[in-house]
C-alpha cells in the first residue's frame, strides 16, 4: 500500500549504521590509493573486471558500451532476478551480427557459475569483479549501491537511484562512503555527458542571460512498454516483469523519465528546490496493467531563491510530445538545450548537437578511462540523488495535494519497499480482487 | 548482382514462374470497392484503411525509359545510366502519423478488413514497440507524416497495409522514385543555386532549411508538382528499398543496355537510400537525383541493446511514401517478397 508506513525494509537502519561504520574502519586502515597504477589494484593481467546487474534492455546497453571502450575490459558475471533476461541480454552482448560484435569481440567471458539470478543475485557478483554496472528498477539501486560500495567496487549505476525518501537517504550516506573510498561513481544522467548541455549550462550558470527566475522542463510523451500478465505468475513476479507501473519498483514516471529535466533544472540553478506543489491523476492509461502510476504530473517547484520551475510529464499517446528544457532570465532566454538568445533575441550561443558524441558512450570512456589510470574522478551518486528526490518531492505534491517541503519529505518515515523479497512473498502493494490496483488521490494519499 | 526487379529476382531464385497478376482485379478481391473504383483505370485513387476514417491516395506514373543517376558529378550518381521503369502507384503524400497509428496501436486496429473474403488476424500483427523517447522530437502528430521509423518498420506497415487493402504497396526503388520526382519536377535533374527560377519554384512547393524553421510540416500545406505528389522534395527524406552502395550505376552501365527495374538488394543494414531531402536540408540537395545513406548514428541515443528495429532516435527527418506496381505480382511472390525483405 502506498499510504502504510513500515520500517525501513531490507536492511534495518540499525543495521546499515553498523556496516558502513565497519566499512569505514577499513578503509580508514586500507584506502583505495586514488594513484598507484591499474594493476596495484586490478586482477591478473591488469584486466578491469567488470560486472552487470540487472540484464534488461538498458544494462545490456551498458555493458556494450562498457566494452566497447578503449580499457582492457572484461565482462565476467552477470546478476539478474531472472535467468531468461540474463541469457536473453547474454546472448545480445555476444552476437556475432550486432554492430558492436567487433568492440566486443573477447572481451566477454561469462561462464554458467557466474551467472547468477534471484533477489540476491547480485551478492554473489561482487568476489569477481573490479567495476560494477546497476540497471536493476529503481528501487533497487539504494541495496545494491550500498552493497558495491560495501565491496569496494567502482560503479556504473543507472537512474533513478531510488523510489521513496529512505531510499534516498541511504544512497546520500552511501555516496559518503564512497566518497571516502575513492570510489568513482557514474550516474546515467547522461546529459552530463554531452556537449550540447555542458556548454549550455556552462553559459547559463556564468550569467549569460542574468538571474534566472523561470525554468521549463518537460517530458511529454505517449509513454512506454507494458508487460502483461502470464498464467503461472506470482503477483510478485508479474510486479517485477511489469515493473514500470509500482511505485516501489519505478517511482512513477515522474521519477523515472522525467528525473532528466529535473536534473537538467538543478543543474542550471546550482542547487535543488526548497518545496513542490501540483497536480497529477490518471485519464487516459488507467487499465490493470498500468498498476499504480499516474499518467500525468504539473509540478512548481521553487528553488531557495524563489525562482520557480515549471515541471510537466505525461504519457499519453496522440497528444503534444514535447522533452525539453527552457530558462527565463533577467537578460534573456534558453528557449531549448543548445541556444542562448538576449532579451531582444539575438542569439547568444548556438551549439548544433548533432554531430555531438554519444553522451551514453562518453559516461563509460571516461569512467573507464578513469578507473584504467588510477584516478579518483567521478562522485555522481549525491547529483544523482538530489535529482531523483527533486522528482519524489513533486510525485509526493501530486499524490497527495499538499504543499511539500524538501526538508520535512526527505525525513519521511517507512518505506515503499517490500518486506521480504522472494517470489512467493507479497510485494507492498496487491490488487484488489477485480485485479484493480489502490491508486493515489489527492487529498487523501497523506505519503507516498 | 541482381538487375531485376526482386520480388522477381527472389522468384528466379526460389524458382517460382515469374507470372504476374494482371492489373485487372476482380472486385470480389477489392475491399471499400466504392472507394477505389477508379483503380482500372489509372487515374488518381483513393483508398481508405479498412476499419477507419483514414484514407490516401495513389497517383498513377506511366512506365517508360529514363535516364538514372547523372547530372550530379560526384561518383556515387555517375554514370547516368538507362533504365527501364514498369508503371506504377504512388502515393500522393508522405505516410501520414495517422494511418501509421491505426498500424502502431493495436486498439485502433479494427477486424473490419476483408480482402478475399477473409479477415486480417489484427492480434497475430507484428507492431511497433512503445519507443522510450518519442522518435520525432516532438514535431508529429495528426496531420504530419510518421517519422523517426526504421526501413524495416516502414515494410512492416507496408505489409500489414497490403494485407487490410489488397493492394501490393512496398517502399519503392531508387529508380522507381527518382523516376516519379523527375515525372513531376522537370527541373529535378539539376539542383538549386540562390537566385535561381529553381529556387524559387523549391520554396513553394518544398519545406527545407530556409523555410522550415528546422521542424517538420503538415502533409499538404505546399504546392503539388506536375504529378500532383505533395513533399516529394522536403520536408522528410523518403526511405527506397534499396542498399545504399556508390556503385550502383557504375554496376549498372556495365550491363551496356537500359536496364529494367533496376534495385539494389540490400544485403546489410546499413547504409540503405533515403530520397528526396528534408526540412533540414539545404536547398542544393534538394535535387531529384541527390542520393543520401542511412547509418547507424541515427539510433545513436538508443540506450538499449538490442536497439529498436523499429524506431530510430536521431533521424526525426526521415519517414516514407509507399508504390504499388500496376501490374503487381502474384500472392506467392508477394509473400516471398516479404520473407525476403522483413526476413521470413
Amino acid at each position: 500500500m502506498i499510504n502504510k508506513k513500515k520500517p525501513i525494509i531490507g536492511v534495518s537502519r540499525r543495521d546499515f549504521v553498523k556496516t558502513s561504520a565497519a566499512v569505514v574502519g577499513t578503509l580508514v586502515a586500507a584506502p583505495f590509493p586514488s594513484n598507484a597504477s591499474p594493476s596495484a589494484y586490478f586482477s591478473s593481467e591488469d584486466v578491469i573486471r567488470v560486472g552487470l546487474i540487472g540484464c534488461g534492455g538498458r544494462g545490456t546497453g551498458a555493458a556494450v558500451q562498457a566494452l566497447s571502450t578503449k580499457e582492457n575490459i572484461k565482462l565476467v558475471a552477470m546478476a539478474d532476478a531472472f535467468s531468461d533476461r540474463l541469457e536473453s541480454s547474454l546472448e545480445n552482448i555476444t552476437s556475432e551480427d550486432a554492430d558492436h560484435a567487433e568492440k566486443v569481440a573477447g572481451r566477454v567471458d561469462v561462464p554458467e557459475e557466474h551467472r547468477f539470478v534471484g533477489f540476491d543475485a547480485y551478492k554473489k557478483i561482487f568476489p569477481l569483479v573490479d567495476v560494477v554496472l546497476i540497471a536493476t528498477p529503481p528501487g533497487f539501486r539504494p541495496i545494491h549501491f550500498e552493497a558495491a560500495v560495501e565491496a569496494g567496487k567502482h560503479i556504473f549505476m543507472e537512474k533513478p537511484v531510488a523510489t521513496d525518501a529512505a531510499g534516498i537517504r541511504k544512497v546520500f550516506e552511501t555516496a559518503e562512503i564512497a566518497k571516502r573510498k575513492n570510489l568513482n561513481v557514474v550516474v546515467g544522467l547522461q546529459r552530463h555527458y554531452e556537449a550540447q548541455y555542458l556548454k549550455w549550462v556552462e553559459h547559463l550558470q556564468n550569467g549569460m542571460i542574468g538571474d534566472i527566475s523561470l525554468s521549463r522542463v518537460y517530458w511529454n510523451s505517449a509513454g512506454v512498454w507494458v508487460r502483461e500478465r502470464k498464467p503461472g505468475q506470482t503477483e510478485m513476479e508479474y510486479q517485477m516483469r511489469n515493473w514500470y507501473y509500482f511505485n516501489w519498483l519505478c517511482g512513477d514516471h515522474i521519477v523515472e523519465q522525467h528525473i532528466h529535466n529535473l536534473d537538467v533544472g538543478n543543474w542550471v540553478k546550482q542547487g535543488h528546490p526548497v518545496r513542490a506543489q501540483g497536480q497529477g491523476g490518471r485519464l487516459v492509461r488507467t487499465g490493470k496493467d498500468h498498476g499504480q502510476i499516474f499518467d500525468h504530473h504539473f509540478v512548481e517547484y521553487e528553488y531557495a531563491d524563489g525562482s520557480r520551475m515549471l515541471s510537466q510529464c505525461r504519457h499519453m499517446p496522440d497528444c503534444q510530445n514535447r522533452v525539453t528544457e527552457a530558462f527565463h532570465g533577467s537578460n534573456g532566454t534558453a528557449p531549448k538545450p543548445g541556444l542562448i538568445l538576449s532579451s531582444s533575441g539575438h542569439v547568444l550561443f548556438e551549439h548544433d548537437g548533432q554531430n555531438d558524441l554519444n553522451p551514453y558512450q562518453v559516461e563509460h570512456d571516461e569512467l573507464f578511462g578513469a578507473i584504467a589510470a588510477g584516478d579518483y574522478k567521478f562522485a555522481d551518486a549525491e547529483r544523482g540523488a538530489t535529482a531523483t528526490f527533486t522528482a519524489i518531492l513533486g510525485r509526493m505534491a501530486t499524490y497527495s495535494g499538499q504543499i511539500q517541503e524538501w526538508d520535512t519529505a526527505i525525513q519521511t518515515e517507512g518505506s515503499i519497499m517490500p518486506e521480504t523479497y522472494a517470489f512467493d512473498a507479497d510485494p507492498p502493494v496487491m490488487p484488489d480482487a477485480e485485479g484493480n490496483y489502490p491508486i493515489p488521490v489527492p487529498g487523501k494519499t497523506m505519503y507516498a | 548482382m541482381k538487375l531485376r526487379l526482386t520480388y522477381m529476382a527472389t522468384m528466379v531464385t526460389v524458382s517460382i514462374a515469374p507470372i504476374f497478376l494482371s492489373a485487372c482485379r476482380s472486385t470480389s478481391s477489392a475491399p471499400d470497392v466504392s472507394e477505389i473504383e477508379a483503380h482500372d483505370s489509372l487515374s488518381p485513387t483513393k483508398i481508405r484503411i479498412p476499419g477507419s476514417d483514414v484514407s490516401f491516395t495513389m497517383i498513377p506514373i506511366a512506365g517508360g525509359q529514363g535516364v538514372l543517376g547523372g547530372e550530379l558529378s560526384d561518383s556515387a550518381h555517375q554514370p547516368g545510366v538507362p533504365v527501364e521503369i514498369s508503371s506504377f502507384w504512388i502515393a500522393e503524400t508522405e505516410t501520414s502519423y495517422d494511418a501509421f497509428a491505426l498500424f502502431r496501436f493495436r486498439d485502433r486496429d479494427s477486424d473490419s478488413t476483408n480482402v478475399d473474403g477473409k479477415k486480417l488476424e489484427v492480434d497475430a500483427v507484428a507492431r511497433p514497440s512503445t519507443p522510450y523517447e518519442d522518435p520525432s522530437h516532438g514535431m508529429d502528430g495528426a496531420g504530419f507524416p510518421v517519422v523517426g521509423i526504421t526501413q524495416w518498420s516502414a515494410l512492416q506497415y507496408a505489409r500489414w497495409l497490403s494485407e487490410k487493402t489488397g493492394w501490393f504497396l512496398r517502399l519503392p526503388t531508387e529508380a522507381e522514385w527518382e523516376y516519379a520526382c523527375l515525372a513531376g519536377n522537370e527541373f529535378g535533374n539539376s539542383s538549386a543555386t540562390d537566385g535561381s527560377d529553381l529556387k524559387s519554384r523549391l520554396s513553394t512547393t518544398a519545406w527545407f532549411s530556409e523555410n522550415s524553421e528546422d521542424h517538420l510540416h503538415m502533409i499538404g500545406t505546399r504546392d503539388r508538382d506536375a504529378s500532383g505528389l505533395l513533399d516529394i522534395l522536403g520536408n522528410v527524406a523518403e526511405w527506397t528499398l534499396d542498399q545504399y552502395d556508390e556503385n550502383f550505376y557504375k554496376d549498372l552501365s556495365a550491363s551496356g543496355s537500359a536496364v529494367v527495374d533496376p534495385w539494389r538488394e540490400p544485403s546489410k543494414l546499413h547504409p540503405r537510400t533515403v530520397r528526396g531531402g528534408s526540412y533540414q536540408s539545404d536547398v542544393a540537395d534538394l535535387s531529384c537525383k541527390q542520393r543520401e545513406e542511412s547509418s547507424m548514428r541515427w539510433k545513436r541515443r538508443d540506450p538499449q541493446i538490442p536497439k529498436s528495429f523499429w524506431w530510430n532516435t536521431d533521424s526525426p527527418f526521415v519517414g516514407f511514401r509507399l508504390i504499388a506496381p500496376v501490374d503487381p505480382p502474384s500472392a506467392e511472390e508477394q509473400a516471398a517478397f516479404w520473407g525476403l525483405v522483413l526476413g521470413g
